[in-house]
């Protein structure tokens, strides 16, 4: 057993913890409304802007919770506030599946149901949307062909996660039909959508068997029951209003339709505010008592902050884009991205966090930050000064200051994050080892891309960046070896000993941790190995150019 | 095993009571409908990808007819409506508790302050170990307190419990209470303990042949076992309901309901009367609910019985990692030598097993250690010493295997190193060594009776193309750069029954009520592994009624006391084996009226005249006495309990006149009404075990579960990242009661074994603290991590006499076979020019990159 003394609790997040004072905090703000320093919440809010209340359908009913339920974890709430104990909680950290719900978003393109996390997902969250749990899937006494399937093929045995099986399972029959999808593929798809779901008992052998199946029955499908016109009708005229929740002696919940509004919440509120994207990681941290905010600052009815662009060279995500949605739209653009994002998190957590999130986070592992690094991605940061809206640009590669600490102020937001499509000439390679490969927080990765200049039979490479995750306090791009790559002319044997090279002076740059995920001289190891890895593939290419 | 006299079942399901209850559940609850089911899947091709029964004598050989029912509680499962202990709804006046554990490995407690609890609102008490009556237990050795006192003695030790109205209310407590430590030494390795003497018990020892035989060849090293998290999915939980006159009803998610019965009324210093325990089902147990769950049902317990109000305890899965004991990790020296052809000359080994703070399961696991370090190989001259070593961990405890895994990693992995030295293929030396006719006797003395090994591995060596894919793998390992193959095929022998002896005995309590229905309670937790559809099966089987119509209940200290853990595989060989003596006592009963009734004019029945009493009662002539060979041979008539139906035909007759008929809900009915029992309780113990643990000698097991499986990994030649490609496991599982419950064991026990030998890594702090506590750094197999192909087979076997009926334990044994994604890792390592070797498990990313780029500057 090896002992080690540091712990690192790093994951995709959206708050941002008050660590950069700005000089004119004080000064603005005495230029805002003077009615928001004192007096209650809800007069301060009101006079803002118009609010309307949580509301949500949990299985087809309209739900209104109290403001001290719209604080409570959905898991929690369902088991212990609506007598619905058949979602179960097991490691309230979004990391087993057991308390799988779906939910469908009017907020999103697409409106299918998908499968969270309840454990992280604060019922605030759920405001209009339409919400079903495992109570919710047979059709009266008759079990669904997700449930029949997975009881015909024993697909259970201590029964614990099977609810969230069932659940995953049944956002897959959502989202495409089983008929199309080609026999030799069932097994794979199916694989990946149960990515997010612990099984102690089966060895998941049965589960699959369930899943590869289970038929289409669109008797069954939750969008006729769950996603009604009146439904769709209703939830539709609630999105995209500010609602508020909350009194004097608990939280305050605010979730404003204009940014504006956001910004002046943020920048009045003297207590400690936290910002939710999706509450994935945050949520892990109010479960186990180590945040306690008196104030959420939601911003999913924030209609700016949902759209996602891709131009010809570039591509732009907004604050409350999901890792799924980054997902979809990086298909046929970059494919390396889509590598990344499918073993990184489970369907859950896509589903909801977001690529700014993980960016806010600012963990010094990154999961998307070494790719973005190498991406040449730029955040835009938005806070209020002198009663406007004051915009900033700031290149990724300068946003982290230190450890889980970034450029963007107290008062600030992560509006959106924009980066580079690749050019037709680039060949990029994205590296992550994790304890295990899927679900799992990067021990170290590393992005490298080249973009690749041909000319006279031989290669020189153009713009090379390099950037590493889990070395040291922060993901960071490694100038000084980018700086020795640029204009060097490649063959497949210069190109080992230019990698060689690299992962010695790197290794000597960096001094690495060692943690539970592992030792210092594992990540250094990595690094060499990496970059042999690269020469490796880089070689391929190579050759496959014609290159000698 | 009873057996009734000329009686004869069968199974069946048109009975009119079934065919009104189907109706009835339709309409009350979920129940699924086969119409519509039917039509959608084909259960035969949605296992035939995954897990194939071999039948080579063909399908009708064996009883299928029940052999793949689900689960009896899937279609709940399904729907979330099975009840797990928090489930259950709050009461009025409920508290929710909270534990406050020691934060450091071992000290003195100085002082435990709750004064800051008091000015929280709702918090309603605090106990510690003051408020304890009897405050120690354990389940072999009575060595350690429910509530630490003056001392703690590992990271996660039960210091205090407070509770409140609320669960925030009742943690905010705990974080209040200050408890102040002075450290002491602690000891927190195995190396540490020897250095220090801090032992548990003596040295045991198992040893047979000359100490001073050798062999040609040797192969000695050091292997080093890290423990593994049961990662349960319910973390540990307990509900206590205090009823009248000091009567503590206790929900507890226990896999021994017994003990913890016992150790709460201990610890309240209540007799074992005035405790009951309840079980439904577990969320999972694999053996971590086996002795610790005890203690913490005692703090909940304690709690409402100092409150007198119902209270609540459920660990966080954080606290359940950090609290309860795991695997043991183990250190293993061993020195063993053998001929030129790969034949074992003799093994000396010695075991060092870490406890952690207190013996709990230790001794008994290092036990079965021992008594596995032979696996499925003869070797003639052997020496195995244990020492179970006293540290500052958590109290290590059971996990499926037992111990049986250390020694049989051991064991597989000396294959694997005689092969690499001697240049043969690692299989040839397996079966060299292998049990076999004439090499059939275990180095405690016990004959491997009806002994599968040599045609499971000659079945699986053909079946999953050995020799083509080692091939393969060669050319293939010569001829890629970035990833390297390894294929390895080993197997198990796994000994079943608790090696001591007492804890093999069992009891059932079956009801028959009036309408025919059947309720069946065992001292068996159902926690997934399916005893209760087992027992049902067997139940249903006997009565000739159908399965819906056997009702199994909840694990209950009322109706089954002194009952043994469900653990050692053992819940339905004794438990089952008790229902069927209780059920062949009441079908004895049942068939003699039967055939008195025949010989009755119907309007004599009872039925019709016992209320009016104008026919004499009928009565039994004879006593019972289901032993009894002369009363079956002087019986004139066979009965038989079918279809829902009860036939009797008289010998003197049996060519005259059509057999006699009666619904089975019918004659019960007719039983109560002669006033004659239809329930039934009986007692079963294993018969013949006699191991004597001082002489290491016995007969050790009634029978042995046996199985091969050849793995095939790939290993990233940069990262150290392991895939699984491949699985066969062929299993000998004798004449199983239902074949799809099985392989659900086999596959779900491989995978876990799978993860403990690869992902799963317990990683402490100095001071104890497990750092690795949930499921964010602690890494149990995903779906992506289960072999790319999967295959599973059973063989035919219906040559066990040990065990009724024929069948074979099955819960542990296969997670014994994981052990071959680690032999196929050694596999791949070894196909390098350096025969690169890793002695440590689990064999990590980091583990292997290790061992394959020594040359890359390790300084740890």
């Amino acid at each position: 057993m090896r002992h080690v003394t540091t712990k690192s609790t790093t994951k995709k997040l959206m708050a941002k913890k008050k660590t950069v004072k700005h000089p004119i905090e004080k000064k603005s703000t005495r230029n805002l409304s003077a009615g928001i320093q004192n007096g209650s919440l809800s007069t301060r809010i009101s006079a803002n802007s118009k609010s309307s209340e949580i509301f949500f359908y949990l299985n087809g009913q309209e739900v209104r919770p109290t403001a001290e339920e719209a604080f409570m974890m959905t898991a929690d709430w369902l088991r212990k506030r609506k007598g619905m104990p058949g979602t179960k909680i097991v490691c309230a950290e979004g990391d087993c599946g057991a308390c799988t719900v779906l939910i469908a978003d009017p907020r999103k393109e697409s409106l299918d149901f998908v499968p969270i996390n309840s454990c992280v997902y604060l019922v605030g969250q759920l405001h209009g949307k339409s919400v079903v749990t495992i109570e919710g899937i047979s059709n009266g006494s008759i079990l669904s062909p997700v449930q029949n399937a997975m009881m015909k093929c024993h697909g259970s045995q201590c029964g614990y996660c099977t609810p969230g099986f069932v659940m995953a399972l049944t956002g897959l029959l959502e989202s495409r039909k089983m008929d199309n999808i080609p026999a030799a593929q069932k097994r794979k798809v199916c694989t990946n959508y149960l990515t997010g779901n612990l099984c102690r008992c089966t060895g998941y052998a049965p589960i699959l068997d369930a899943a590869c199946n289970m038929t289409d029955d669109s008797n069954y499908e939750l969008k006729h029951r769950y996603l009604n016109e009146k439904i769709i009708t209703t939830l539709k005229s609630n999105i995209w209003k500010t609602n508020q929740m909350g009194d004097k002696h608990g939280p305050t919940w605010y979730s404003p339709n204009q940014l504006e509004d956001a910004l002046k919440f943020l920048k009045n509120q003297k207590s400690s505010v936290k910002i939710l994207g999706s509450t994935t990681d945050l949520g892990v941290l109010y479960n186990k008592g180590k945040s306690q905010p008196n104030a959420f600052l939601s911003l999913q009815n924030i209609k700016a902050l949902h759209a996602s662009k891709v131009t010809p060279k570039q591509v732009q995500i907004g604050a409350q884009v999901s890792l799924e949605s980054v997902r979809g739209a990086m298909k046929n653009i970059d494919s390396e991205f889509v590598n990344l994002l499918n073993i990184f998190a489970s369907p859950q957590i896509k589903n909801v966090a977001t690529l700014i999130g993980n960016v806010a986070n600012g963990s010094p592992i990154g999961d998307t930050i070494p790719y973005l690094l190498v991406r040449n991605a730029i955040v835009y940061t938005s806070g209020i000064s002198q009663g406007k809206i004051r915009e900033r640009k700031i290149p990724l590669d300068k946003f982290y200051i230190g450890y889980k600490t970034s450029a963007l102020e107290s008062q600030e937001l992560i509006t959106k994050i924009t980066f580079d499509r690749p050019k037709a000439n680039n060949f990029v390679r994205h590296y992550k080892i994790s304890t295990r490969k899927d679900l799992d927080i990067s021990t170290m990765s590393m992005a490298i891309s080249l973009d690749c200049e041909f000319s006279g039979h031989q290669f020189t490479i153009k713009q090379p960046r390099i950037a590493i995750g889990g070395m040291g306090p922060t993901a960071a791009r490694i100038y000084s070896v980018e700086q020795k790559w640029e204009h060097q002319i490649l063959t497949k044997t210069t190109i080992l000993d230019l990698t060689h090279e690299t992962a010695c002076s790197i290794n000597l740059e960096l001094s690495p941790l060692s943690d539970h995920r592992g030792s210092a001289d594992y990540r250094r190891a990595l690094i060499t190995n990496f970059f042999s890895k690269f020469a490796s593939e880089f070689s391929q290419f190579l050759e496959s150019m014609g290159v000698p | 095993m009873t057996t009734s006299p000329n009686t004869k079942s069968a199974d069946g399901d048109c009975s009119e009571l079934a065919e009104s209850r189907r109706k009835e559940a339709k309409r009350r609850s979920l129940r699924p409908v086969n119409e519509h089911f039917s039509s959608t899947i084909n259960a035969e091709s949605a296992n035939s990808k995954q897990s194939l029964v071999k039948n080579s004598k063909g399908q009708n050989s064996r009883q299928t007819k029940a052999t793949s029912q689900p689960h009896d509680s899937a279609s709940t499962h399904v729907s979330g409506l099975s009840e797990y202990v928090d489930d259950r709804p709050e009461m009025q006046n409920e508290l929710h508790c909270a534990v406050i554990y020691s934060t450091e490995a071992h000290a003195r407690i100085l002082s435990i302050d709750a004064s800051e609890c008091n000015t929280l609102d709702g918090f309603v008490d605090i106990i510690t170990a003051a408020d304890v009556h009897h405050n120690c237990w354990g389940p072999i050795f009575k060595d350690q307190p429910i509530l630490a006192k003056d001392v703690v003695q590992y990271y996660g030790e039960i210091v205090a419990v407070v509770a409140a109205k609320t669960l925030a209310i009742a943690k905010l407590a705990a974080k209040r209470v200050k408890v102040c430590y002075e450290p002491l030494d602690c000891t927190m390795s195995i190396q540490e303990a020897i250095s220090k003497r801090l032992f548990i018990g003596g040295e045991r020892k198992i040893q047979r042949g000359d100490p001073y035989a050798k062999g040609p060849h040797q192969v000695t090293g050091k292997l080093i076992i890290q423990g593994a998290d049961h990662f349960y999915l319910e973390s540990n939980a307990v509900v206590v309901y205090p009823r009248e006159n000091r009567l503590l009803e206790v929900h507890s998610s226990s896999q021994h309901p017994t003990e913890t019965q016992h150790v709460v009324a201990e610890a309240c210093g209540l007799a074992f009367s005035d405790v009951i325990c309840i079980v439904k089902r577990l969320g999972g147990g694999f053996g971590g609910k086996e002795s610790q769950a005890a203690p913490i049902a005692a703090y909940c317990a304690l709690m409402a019985h100092k409150t007198n109000r119902p209270c609540r305890l459920i660990l966080t899965k954080d606290d359940d990692m950090i609290i309860t004991g795991k695997r043991n990790p183990f250190e293993i020296f061993y020195d063993c030598t053998f001929q030129d052809d790969g034949a074992i000359i003799s093994l000396d080994a010695k075991l060092y097993s870490d406890a952690g703070a207190y013996a709990d399961l230790s001794t008994a696991i290092m036990e079965r250690a021992m008594l596995h370090c032979d696996n499925a190989y003869f070797i003639p001259n052997i020496f195995i010493t244990g020492q179970v070593c006293k540290t500052n961990h958590h109290p290590h405890t059971a996990f499926r295997g037992f111990g049986g895994p250390k020694g049989v990693a051991l064991i597989e992995l000396i294959m694997e190193k005689i092969a690499i030295q001697i240049s043969i293929d690692a299989l040839n030396v397996r079966k060299r060594n292998m049990y076999r006719p004439s090499f059939d006797i275990t180095h405690y003395g016990q004959r491997v009776e009806n002994n599968m090994l040599p045609s499971l591995f000659e079945s699986l060596e053909k079946e999953c193309h050995y020799k083509a894919r080692r091939k393969e793998i060669s050319d293939w390992n010569r001829s890629h750069q970035s990833t390297i193959k390894g294929l390895s095929l080993t197997a198990v022998k796994f000994g079943i029954s608790f090696t001591t002896r007492f804890l093999n005995q069992g009891n059932a309590l079956v009801n028959i009520h009036r309408d025919g229905s059947v309720q069946v309670s065992t001292g068996a937790v159902e926690m997934g592994q399916g005893v209760n559809q087992r027992i049902a099966t067997l139940v249903s089987s006997e009565l000739g009624v159908p399965v819906d119509l056997v009702r199994m209940l909840s694990t209950s200290t009322e109706r089954n006391a002194n009952t043994s853990p469900t653990a050692a595989s053992s819940g339905t060989d004794i438990n089952g084996a008790a229902a069927l003596k209780a059920i062949g006592l009441i079908k004895e009963r049942l068939a003699k009226l039967a055939a008195i009734l025949s010989k009755t004019p119907k309007e004599q029945w009872p039925s019709q005249t016992a209320g009016l009493g104008t026919a004499p009662e009928i009565e039994l002539a004879s006593p019972i006495n289901p032993e009894s060979k002369e009363l079956k041979n002087k019986l004139d008539y066979e009965c038989l309990f079918s279809d829902g139906q009860v036939i009797v035909r008289h010998h003197s007759s049996i060519n005259t006149q059509p057999a006699f008929s009666i619904k089975f809900s019918d004659l019960v009915n007719e039983a109560y009404l002669s006033r004659i029992s239809v329930c039934e309780y009986s007692h079963f113990k294993i018969e013949n075990l006699g191991f004597n643990k001082i002489t290491g000698q016995g007969q050790a097991f009634l029978y042995f579960t046996q199985g091969v499986a050849a793995s095939e990994v790939e290993i990233c030649r940069y990262t150290g990242d392991v895939k699984v490609r491949r699985v066969d496991i062929l299993m000998d599982l004798g004449r199983p009661i239902n074949e799809a419950l099985d392989i659900g064991q086999v596959t779900g026990a491989f995978v876990q074994g799978m993860g403990w030998v690869t992902t799963e890594n317990l990683v402490y702090n100095k001071k104890g603290l497990l750092l690795t506590h949930s499921p964010s750094t602690y890494k149990i197999p995903n779906i992506q991590d289960t072999p790319r192909e999967f295959n599973v087979h059973l063989i035919d076997n219906d040559g066990n006499q040990a065990n009724f009926k024929g069948t074979k334990a099955v819960g542990e044994p296969p997670l014994l076979l994981g052990i071959s994604v680690w032999t196929a890792i050694q596999n791949a390592l070894s196909s390098s020019p350096k025969h690169l070797q890793l002695e440590k498990i689990p064999a990590t990313n980091e583990v292997i990159l290790r061992a394959m780029h020594p040359d890359l500057g390790w300084t740890i």
